[in-house]
């Protein structure tokens, strides 16, 4: 018998932990103050209600309705669709692989925080912690001072997934998401009480309403919402697939998406007024403090938390507790996406898949705690993301929309739902998001083929960024051709299997 | 801080934890309609 959840709340908390992740911190924040600040916000609404939640309320209803991880839900679609599910599948193992990376660094630096061991200079002491080399291809061997940060992290992820869905991850983002809200009430509580705050928020919502004449702009809300929600990359297919079939779908979208995007902005709020502290103490402009990514986490916030009046200790304990919170519920979800591909069209039990899966992720992640580890990691992370999920989520919604039938996911979609969704549902996902969606992924690849990505050597981009492409598209095929279990893509659970479900317990 | 940055900060959190809520608030309400449904088959 399939695993399932144990209560809507249990799924909401898991989906919700999942979409929050390291990106609602460290990269909104920024991309909202950099695209016209408050501005910005009429984009990205727009784009909540064009993009991230009719494409939700897709995988949803693919996941619970074909009932399975997404190769196989998408093969129950239309067996010449499975090949995009393991494309989705590859996408999410090479995240898992390097994502686990960076929850290894809050680790370490939730224990720096106790002294600020970063000193004066957190930036130097970060490139001397990572033992960063001079570029991508000069590994400079294992680092040491990784290696229990790293053990431990791994344990972590590998207990969570063995015990499952209901035992598993719903336990562990019960626990992780009410931690993850406090310790950021906390961060923005403080931000919020700090001088020079109030020049941090005018920097990150004063509007600039002309931002909006620029169509880069536009293309960097859905990219956010795209990216910020876990979509287009199996998770969420996988996720729904443990639901009853006799479940509101609809609302759960709305909720996974607002709660998802008001933590960014609630989060922003905090990164944005203890940036105006920083500004305020050095006599400087928020602009010249602003940053985004691993700079941002590892380099000017360790600098802020010094400089922090008092109780320094706690308040470094507060952001990289909830870097990695964020991370880890993350995490487990990545792992959980290509699980439930293996599973779900292999002979393999639940113990096994986990296995297959965890075992060549663990060994490919030393890569990213070598001394190139970051270089590395910078390279594959911008291709998988800006062009693997990019790719997926274009092909997926040009898949269902123009190629199968969207309707009958409507009407499937609103048969357990509290409210209907109507035809905009269909039309977004078939005109604007694929629209979008589709400039944003041939813009990202133009980018990359003409300008190759930051200040990398073009041999570096070759061996580390479009190999991963090729890594993808190569075992998407290889999986796809792959034989599995008898009649795994041939049926979606007959009528009377699904009558037997609906009368399952309502959760 | 200037007004319209006010403005603008509070419909971001307002507009969507509110959405949040009144989502929650339904899902809610729907979950206890379906038990009492059920219950009383």
């Amino acid at each position: 018998m399939r695993d399932q959840w144990n209560s809507k709340l249990g799924f909401l908390l898991a989906a919700i932990g999942s979409a929050v992740g390291l990106g609602n911190i460290w990269r909104f924040p920024y991309v909202a103050a950099s695209n016209g600040g408050g501005a910005f916000l009429l984009p990205y609404f727009f784009a909540i209600i064009t993009a991230g939640i009719p494409i939700l309320i897709m995988e949803y209803t693919i996941g619970k309705t074909y009932r399975g991880g997404a190769p196989v839900a998408l093969a129950r679609i239309n067996k010449k669709f499975e090949w995009l599910g393991w494309f989705q599948v590859m996408v999410a193992f090479l995240i898992l692989v390097y994502y686990l990376a960076i929850i290894v660094w809050t680790v370490s630096y939730i224990g720096f925080s106790f002294t600020q061991a970063w000193g004066k200079d957190p930036t130097a002491f970060f490139l001397k912690y990572l033992g960063l080399s001079e570029n991508p291809h000069t590994l400079g061997g294992i680092r040491t001072n990784l290696i229990v940060p790293f053990l431990g992290v791994w344990a972590i992820a590998a207990v969570i997934m063995l015990k499952g869905i209901s035992k598993g991850i719903e336990r562990a983002c019960q626990i992780a998401l009410p931690v993850l809200f406090v310790l950021i009430v906390i961060l923005v509580v403080r931000g919020l009480t700090l001088p020079g705050a109030v020049d941090g928020l005018e920097y990150m919502f004063k509007p600039k309403w002309a931002a909006l004449k620029d169509s880069s702009v536009w293309v960097a809300a859905y990219g956010q919402i795209f990216y910020s929600l876990s979509i287009a990359f199996a998770i969420m297919i996988a996720y729904s697939s443990y639901l009853p079939r006799k479940t509101d779908v609809v609302n759960s979208a709305f909720i996974t998406a607002t709660a998802n995007h008001g933590f960014e902005v609630f989060a922003g709020i905090g990164v944005f007024s203890i940036m105006g502290y920083m500004a305020f103490q050095q006599g400087t402009t928020v602009e010249q403090i602003a940053s985004s990514g691993v700079g941002l986490a590892f380099m000017t916030f360790p600098t802020a938390i010094s400089s922090l009046p008092a109780l320094n200790a706690l308040f470094g304990i507060c952001f990289f507790g909830a870097l990695f919170t964020a991370g880890i519920t993350s995490l487990v979800s990545i792992s959980q996406a290509v699980v439930s591909g293996m599973q779900d069209k292999f002979e393999l039990n639940h113990k096994k898949a986990v296995i297959t899966v965890l075992v060549p992720a663990f060994l490919l992640s030393f890569l990213f705690i070598t001394g190139a580890g970051l270089h590395i990691l910078d390279i594959v992370d911008a291709f998988t993301n800006q062009i693997g999920i990019a790719v997926a989520g274009v092909i997926e919604v040009v898949l269902i929309a123009w190629f199968f039938n969207p309707e009958k996911l409507r009407k499937e979609a609103n048969e357990f739902s509290n409210f209907k969704i109507g035809k905009w549902w269909t039309y977004s996902l078939k005109f604007i998001t694929v629209l979008v969606l589709g400039f944003m992924s041939i813009m990202n690849i133009k980018t990359f083929l003409v300008e190759g990505y930051g200040e990398y050597a073009k041999f570096d981009i070759t061996l580390f960024g479009w190999s991963s492409i090729a890594i993808i598209l190569i075992g998407a095929t290889i999986f796809t051709l792959m034989k599995g279990k008898p009649g795994y893509a041939d049926h979606i659970p007959s009528e009377e299997v699904r009558e037997k479900e609906a009368e399952e317990e309502v959760i | 801080m200037s007004t319209s940055a006010v403005v603008m900060m509070m419909i971001g959190c307002v507009g969507l934890w509110g959405g949040c809520a009144l989502a929650i608030t339904i899902a809610v309400k729907a979950s206890r309609k379906e038990k009492a449904a059920s219950a009383g088959k």
